[in-house]
């Protein structure tokens, strides 16, 4: 019992501090974003920069880079992303009116990071 | 039917709850762990607590729970531990389902259909009180 105990406690263990992490990883990608979202100023249409980190949360990212982008006027919007989007995630974009069309660049800016890119299209001008 | 007969009956029944149980609540928590993000997601949507330090630290209970009844389960005699625990875990679930039920969950990835599924209706509710029943069943026969 008492090793079940240790593994069962382990594993809540673990989790919470995954959960903990998500915030730094968070805090992370914002940065990294705000970085790209000025390299990629010549790209005529939407971008989802797709970070290959499991810890960040598409939506949030999205919120903010969303909020950002649109106040400065631009065009080009850029998200760090999970690699796999969720049914509620696809939802959630389809709301700004957007389409995913997946596409696979790689990008040696500052970073130095390879990022899955998804661009964008909007449904307005199909 | 014989004593022996049905003492043997018994045993088959509580090992197949057993074991569908435990491989259940695993494949369960390995979900919630490969998509811990989402899982908290959902949990705060269910607001019993703010997004924040005890969310995140409930949801990870919430994982070990999961795995400590996969564990238990399978050991005869802490068998009614994993029971009662069980029992404690879907009455839980139960409740918040109920407290939402019909609604859609916007944040919820729709990954975790067991106990915190993305719309709250009657099927996603049946399986948490199937699991209850199945609790409570292991308990009565491993009581008795």
């Amino acid at each position: 019992m008492f090793i079940i105990i240790i593994i069962s406690i382990t594993i809540a263990t673990y989790s919470t501090v995954r959960l903990f992490m998500h915030d730094s990883f968070y805090n992370k990608a914002q940065n990294i974003t705000d970085i790209d979202i000025k390299s990629l100023d010549n790209y005529n249409g939407f971008l989802i920069v797709m970070s290959k980190n499991e810890m960040l949360n598409g939506i949030d990212v999205f919120k903010h880079i969303y909020k950002n982008v649109s106040t400065k006027g631009e065009r080009t919007q850029v998200l760090t992303y999970n690699e796999n989007i969720s049914e509620a995630e696809v939802n959630f974009f389809k709301k700004f009116n957007v389409n995913f069309v997946p596409c696979v660049i790689e990008i040696n800016g500052k970073h130095n990071k390879k990022y899955i890119l998804y661009k964008v299209e909007d449904f307005e001008n199909e | 039917m014989s004593n022996g007969v049905l003492r043997v009956i018994t045993e088959i029944i509580k090992w197949s709850f057993s074991l569908f149980i435990s491989l259940f609540y695993y494949k369960n928590g390995i979900q919630k762990i490969k998509k811990i993000i989402s899982f908290y997601k959902t949990m705060s949507e269910y607001k019993f607590f703010k997004e924040g330090f005890f969310l995140k630290i409930f949801s990870g209970v919430l994982i070990g729970l999961d795995f400590f009844i996969c564990m238990t389960v399978l050991f005869t005699r802490y068998r009614i531990i994993a029971c009662i625990v069980g029992i404690i875990l879907q009455s839980f679930y139960i409740t918040i389902l109920l407290m939402h039920y019909n609604m859609q969950f916007e944040n919820n990835c729709g990954c975790f259909s067991f106990n915190s599924p993305r719309h709250v209706d009657f099927r996603g509710l049946s399986s948490s009180f199937l699991f209850l029943f199945l609790f409570a069943s292991l308990l009565f026969l491993s009581a008795g």
